[in-house]
């Protein structure tokens, strides 16, 4: 009698971006796990993005469309996305489709990275699917608790929140009534109670999510594991100019590139003229005219300290770091586990970062690098010069930075988890 | 300025401020002969149907050079097949007109329209007369009658206004096309007393009172369940209905319906929306199709009723067709905290502690807001405690945290708030179910557990089962003071009227 041959696990992947079609750290770090996956061969990893671009012409065909030449790996496009509610408006995007593709693929366990743009509702379709699937959810940002962007800073006053509740929230949203913050908080937690296992990449992620209703056994610690190239900008022993600053990441307001640019013109007002700062980053044409004048007339007021180097990805971050001494993440909101204080460290920079949340929690003071009081240009204007003078410093930190967390480690730890929500799937069945 | 140019700029000044309602046949006034007047003839001697071919209005527009009289009516509103609301307004410089009558088709009059009206100023209408007459003998200009047909409308043979003159023979004035949808009608009565500045008790007593009422009771009356669609598997014989008569946002009711996914206390239970907004419904449906599909939900009843029933004539309509036992009255916006509400909420019912010999009524459910404190711990009547001369419904622990109210365990109330009610179903229909007289889903509560007081059974305010009420996503009240105050004493004046004198727990 002939049987079927054992298929390895299928683990379905859901991340919101694919980094062919968006360049961004969530999509970019998911789809390096899916290669490692992949490559190790233990499981069948497929993975599933989200598109913004229709796939086919007819709204009444699938919308559902491949990627070329990667079978196993699918594109998604929805529409409609409640940000409010982080589900999609029309759930036969749900009950429809998805479940159709997901009872075709039928996997054995789900892992999702991210929901933006595909709502959390998936979670639900996926247990109403298959009941005993584990599901495996990360952790990036405080969007299921925060509706403000998932900072966790208070709209009209740009503060730092501790804590979000119904009446909060409707203080930093006066349009939208407590009652519906009441019916967001219940809905995402009842959604979110379908998760078997959360991975948080820092403590600081971890904790907000645990005071906020999470139950602690679930939420697991577990850094972003990264693998760079093995070439560094500099051999060991040399170093750069002790006086060139860098900031790496997305222009948005909260990365607190402006603070960093104030701080600059404060170094300059005060007569300091041994440092050099340049910033690379994208995403300056989706920001709004305020943003974008005042980070244009930053630049202008700093000509000959402040170079602007545009967009960058990871093939040139060598490149950029080669003249570095230090790597500048001066965030105005908590941060999570931001990658560019890894690939700083990767490239013995250290770090120069405000003194809350993930950065402050990644970014050892004193040791691996400096803190600053988050949103404070005078303060880091300080911590620079101090930087930019004291090579004994910059040689104690440079030293003082351990190893990055690499991708084989956690494609370790992942793998283990699966085993074991696998294994505990199986118990449950027999 | 030529006569002409006058008359032009006051129709066009006339039109801008009365929002562009336009006599149906304006002409001009012809001017009072200088010679002492004919007598006037008699009204009914007059053939209908030359009485129809004279029927004209006087225009607002002509008068101004012509002669110092403007009649105009804007609506005419069906309150009933026995009277009709009238809202219109005089300008009678001369004071000349002594009152105004409705005339039925065959010649039947009702007298003593305009001197039992309630006047109301018009500032548009004093705007356009000023300049050319000064100010008249009196300001309030507007008036809004309720009035006795004097016979029944026919077909082809109009009703009308005649404008009874001083001295002069009676004009005729075509009504305006009767507005027969109680639902457009309740909204021009409402706004029309919004004229009438802060509600008083003559203009209630004397005319939004009975208007209202009159037109309420037409909304409601005979509503039936015309359509139903039924979601996820139907269970065995229901031993509770849940009634939910809809006006949330669909957010708002999603949320409400998923707090009950998964509960096992409502495994013997069958969820009922009722709806008089088939757009509404639809929506609603659409919604519904999907989340049977992602969620663990009690069998579901979508039934409509007919456009604009209102919400009490829905729940009657729906408890008709309900397979509960129990009804459970539930407005959309309560959302259980936790699961296994509703066996506790009917195990107090079942056992409520009253006087010996008291049978169970209503048993109302303790509410909470989200954050924490008291939403609803129980209803009494009184008056007093708001200005005008009628009961109102006092919320004794509203708004205070939870922990610091009286004790917790079930308790006699008053009344109990229909947000979360349960009645079984044959007292609910013996008492009636509940009275849609009152307006935008306000008092009716009261109203039903007054009946079963009255009829000797108990109304309980059970313990705390965890649910939390968001408030003000259901009810339907409207931009704007005036409305709203005129709609509150509307509903505090029925209550008086039905409750005031007899019931002891006032």
């Amino acid at each position: 009698m002939l049987t079927a041959p054992k298929r390895r696990p299928r683990v379905l992947l859901v991340v919101h971006g694919h980094p062919s079609l968006v360049v961004g750290g969530g999509e970019v770090f998911s789809h390096e796990l899916f290669q490692g996956l992949r490559d190790g061969g233990e499981l069948e990893p497929i993975l599933l993005a989200r598109t913004f671009e229709s796939a086919h012409a007819s709204p009444r065909s699938t919308p559902f469309r491949g990627v070329s030449g990667e079978p196993d790996q699918i594109l998604w496009h929805t529409a409609g996305y409640d940000g409010f509610f982080k589900s999609l408006d029309d759930k036969g995007q749900y009950t429809g489709p998805f479940r159709a593709l997901l009872e075709s693929l039928a996997p054995d366990l789900v892992h999702v990275q991210h929901t933006d743009g595909l709502g959390l509702d998936l979670l639900r379709q996926v247990k109403r699917s298959f009941p005993r699937c584990p599901i495996v959810y990360t952790l990036h940002e405080m969007q299921a608790i925060c509706h403000a962007d998932g900072l966790m800073v208070r709209t009209g006053t740009r503060e730092l929140c501790e804590r979000a509740s119904p009446e909060r929230c409707h203080g930093c949203f006066p349009e939208l009534r407590p009652a519906l913050f009441y019916l967001r908080n219940r809905e995402i937690k009842a959604t979110l109670a379908l998760v078997d296992r959360f991975i948080a990449p820092s403590h600081f992620l971890r904790d907000r999510y645990v005071a906020w209703g999470l139950p602690a056994e679930k939420v697991l610690y577990e850094e972003y594991g990264r693998s760079f190239p093995a070439a560094r900008p500099a051999a060991e022993g040399e170093e750069p100019p002790l006086g060139n600053f860098a900031f790496f990441g997305q222009l948005l307001p909260t990365k607190g590139v402006l603070t960093l640019l104030e701080a600059a013109r404060i170094l300059v007002a005060s007569g300091f003229d041994g440092f050099r700062l340049a910033v690379s980053g994208g995403s300056l044409e989706r920001q709004k005219d305020d943003f974008r004048r005042a980070f244009a007339e930053g630049l202008a007021a700093l000509s000959g300290h402040v170079s602007f180097l545009g967009r960058y990805d990871g093939r040139e971050l060598a490149r950029r770091m080669r003249d570095v001494a230090w790597v500048v993440v001066p965030s105005t909101w908590w941060e999570n586990s931001p990658l560019v204080i890894q690939e700083a460290f990767h490239y013995r920079r250290p770090v120069i970062t405000a003194d809350v949340g993930g950065m402050a929690e990644k970014v050892r003071d004193g040791v691996d690098g400096l803190h600053f009081r988050v949103g404070d240009a005078a303060a880091l204007a300080a911590t620079m010069r101090r930087a930019a003078t004291d090579p004994a410093l910059w040689r104690r930190l440079a030293a003082g930075i351990g190893e990055v967390y690499s991708m084989s480690a956690t494609l370790d730890v992942h793998h283990r988890l699966y085993r074991q929500l696998l294994a505990e799937a199986a118990g449950g069945a027999a | 300025m030529s006569a002409g140019s006058l008359v032009g700029r006051a129709r066009r000044l006339a039109l801008r401020l009365l929002g562009g309602v336009e006599p149906v046949v304006p002409v001009t006034e012809p001017a009072p002969p200088a010679a002492e007047p004919p007598p006037a003839p008699e009204v009914e001697a007059r053939p209908p149907a030359l009485a129809v071919e004279a029927i004209e209005t006087l225009s607002p527009f002509d008068a101004p050079d012509r002669a110092p009289l403007g009649v105009s009516l804007d609506h005419c509103v069906v309150v009933d097949e026995e009277r009709v609301f009238l809202q219109g307004w005089l300008w009678d410089a001369e004071g000349v007109v002594e009152d105004f009558a409705l005339v039925g088709p065959s010649g039947l009059r009702t007298g003593g329209v305009l001197s039992a009206s309630v006047r109301v100023p018009r500032p548009p209408v004093s705007e356009l007369y000023q300049p050319y007459f000064g100010p008249p003998a009196y300001q309030d200009l507007g008036f809004l009658a309720l009035v006795a047909l004097p016979e029944p409308w026919l077909a082809g043979r109009p009703t009308y206004l005649e404008v009874v003159r001083r001295c002069r023979e009676p004009r005729p004035m075509r009504l305006p096309p009767p507005m027969r949808d109680p639902r457009f009608g309740r909204e021009v009565v409402l706004l029309a007393m919004t004229q009438a500045g802060h509600p008083s008790a003559a203009a209630l007593d004397r005319l939004l009172g009975p208007a209202l009422q009159g037109l309420q009771r037409r909304a409601a009356a005979g509503a039936a369940v015309e359509a139903e669609e039924r979601f996820g598997s139907a269970g065995e014989g229901p031993e509770a209905s849940l009634i939910v008569p809809t006006a949330a946002a669909i957010e708002v009711m999603q949320g409400q319906l998923l707090s009950f996914a998964g509960d096992p206390g409502l495994a013997a239970t069958e969820v009922l929306y009722g709806f008089d907004d088939p757009d509404l419904a639809a929506a609603w449906k659409r919604r519904l199709f999907h989340l049977v599909r992602l969620h663990d939900l009690p069998p579901v009843r979508v039934l409509e009723a007919r456009r604009g029933a209102g919400p009490a004539a829905v729940v009657n309509a729906a408890a008709a067709v309900a397979g509960g036992r129990s009804l459970v009255l539930l407005h959309s916006d309560v959302v259980a905290e936790r699961p296994g509400w509703l066996p506790r909420l009917l195990e107090t019912h079942r056992g409520a502690p009253g006087p010996p010999g008291v049978e169970l009524g209503v048993t109302g459910a303790r509410l909470g807001y989200p954050d924490g404190t008291v939403q609803h711990g129980g209803y009494e009547l009184a008056r007093g405690v708001e200005p005008g001369p009628w009961l109102s419904v006092v919320a004794p622990e509203k708004g205070l945290p939870a922990a610091l109210c009286r004790e917790p365990g079930a308790r006699p109330a008053g009344a109990v708030s229909g947000a979360c009610l349960v009645i079984d179903r044959e007292l609910f229909a013996t008492l009636g179910g509940l009275l849609g007289e009152y307006a935008l889903g306000d008092f009716e509560d009261v109203d039903l557990c007054r009946r079963a007081a009255q009829a000797g059974r108990a109304v309980v305010l059970a313990p705390d089962l965890g649910l939390v009420h968001l408030e003000e996503q259901t009810q339907r009240w409207r931009d704007g003071w005036g409305r709203n105050a005129w709609t509150a004493a509307y509903n505090r004046w029925l209550a008086t009227r039905r409750w005031g004198g007899a019931d002891p727990a006032v």
